[in-house]
């Protein structure tokens, strides 16, 4: 009886009805689904110790200050380093055919060899950027 | 926005479409959080026990076992959720007086009422819940706001069918006497 009571309250449960319901926050949805799909970790990427160097010219740059330093490097304190001599007398004569087709191509060997050996400076850097670069996106692949 | 029936939105989820769950979320975000604040009365705890009811849902949906209503399930996630926040504040749980003697007349409870406008009649019911101990509040939405039958809510709150409808009975007259004492206030 008494539970018929309770069911049969149409005038209370009209009345509850009316009752105001409560909401959580704006963004409820959006937070509860973020803390679902949890954010991808980014993973530390190792920067490339030359990608200081974007630009063409910071590595013509960098290798031109090399190639100076190499050629007159003749101070005592670098004897063990190859100097201009070396240079003259064992590097560039064993590059003998490009020696001599730039040294005909050109009225001054030096004007032509030293940007020679900036250039190949220069490749020998990128080549190196590019395989350093190469191996840490190889291992950011794989660690995931 | 209309809803489409909770086990399309659970099939999908469970078949990888995870976007799917926020209509899941949508839909019964409001009854989630109202159980987490009747029970703690408090806005960011209730706010935080409705976010990790959604999560812990969220986490057992492939085991849910369809034997209750996915509604149904949830609540009782939220419920238990909020009972154990509030075990841990060490709140005051506020018991029923078995001793308490109920004085109205609904007849005249129900002429008042009337008289009111729609506006006034839900500022009444409002303060009137509010007067109730959390957990009765939460009982009497429950069944007569949620239409949930006392099934649900035993399963629901862990209480016993027989322990529920004691527990409604008294709430309800408890809750005609605050509604009496509210008009005659007015």
């Amino acid at each position: 009886m008494e539970n018929d009571d309770l069911i049969n309250d149409d005038f209370l449960r009209n009345l509850v009805r009316k009752s105001s319901i409560e909401s959580p926050s704006d963004g409820f949805v959006e937070k509860v689904m973020e803390r679902i799909q949890p954010q991808p970790e980014v993973a530390p990427v190792k920067r490339s110790f030359f990608d200081f160097l974007k630009s063409f010219s910071g590595y013509l740059l960098l290798a031109g200050v090399l190639v100076v330093f190499f050629l007159t490097s003749d101070i005592p304190v670098l004897s063990w380093l190859p100097g201009k001599q070396y240079f003259l007398d064992k590097v560039l004569p064993s590059f003998d055919f490009l020696h001599s087709w730039l040294l005909s191509s050109s009225g001054s060997g030096k004007g032509f060899s030293i940007p020679v050996m900036i250039l190949a400076a220069t490749g020998l850097f990128f080549l190196l950027d590019r395989l350093i670069t190469y191996r840490t996106t190889v291992r950011n692949h794989t660690s995931g | 926005m209309k809803f489409q029936e909770d086990s399309h939105y659970i099939e999908r989820v469970i078949n990888g479409d995870i976007p799917a769950y926020a209509s899941l979320v949508e839909k019964h975000k409001n009854l989630v959080f109202s159980i987490a604040m009747k029970i703690l009365n408090n806005r960011e705890d209730a706010e935080e026990i409705a976010q990790d009811t959604f999560l812990k849902a969220f986490n057992s949906l492939k085991s849910f076992e369809k034997k209750s209503k996915f509604s149904t399930w949830l609540y009782r996630i939220a419920y238990n959720g909020a009972i154990s926040r509030k075990r841990k504040k060490k709140m005051d749980v506020v018991e029923i007086d078995d001793q308490v003697m109920f004085n109205y007349s609904a007849d005249e409870i129900t002429t008042n009422v009337h008289q009111m406008n729609e506006s006034e009649q839900i500022q009444l019911i409002d303060k009137a819940l509010l007067q109730l101990p959390e957990d009765d509040n939460l009982l009497i939405t429950l069944f007569y706001k949620s239409e949930h039958s006392i099934e649900d809510i035993s399963y629901i709150t862990g209480l016993t069918q027989t322990n529920v409808k004691v527990k409604l009975h008294r709430i309800r007259k408890k809750l005609y006497e605050e509604i009496q004492e509210l008009t005659k206030r007015n």
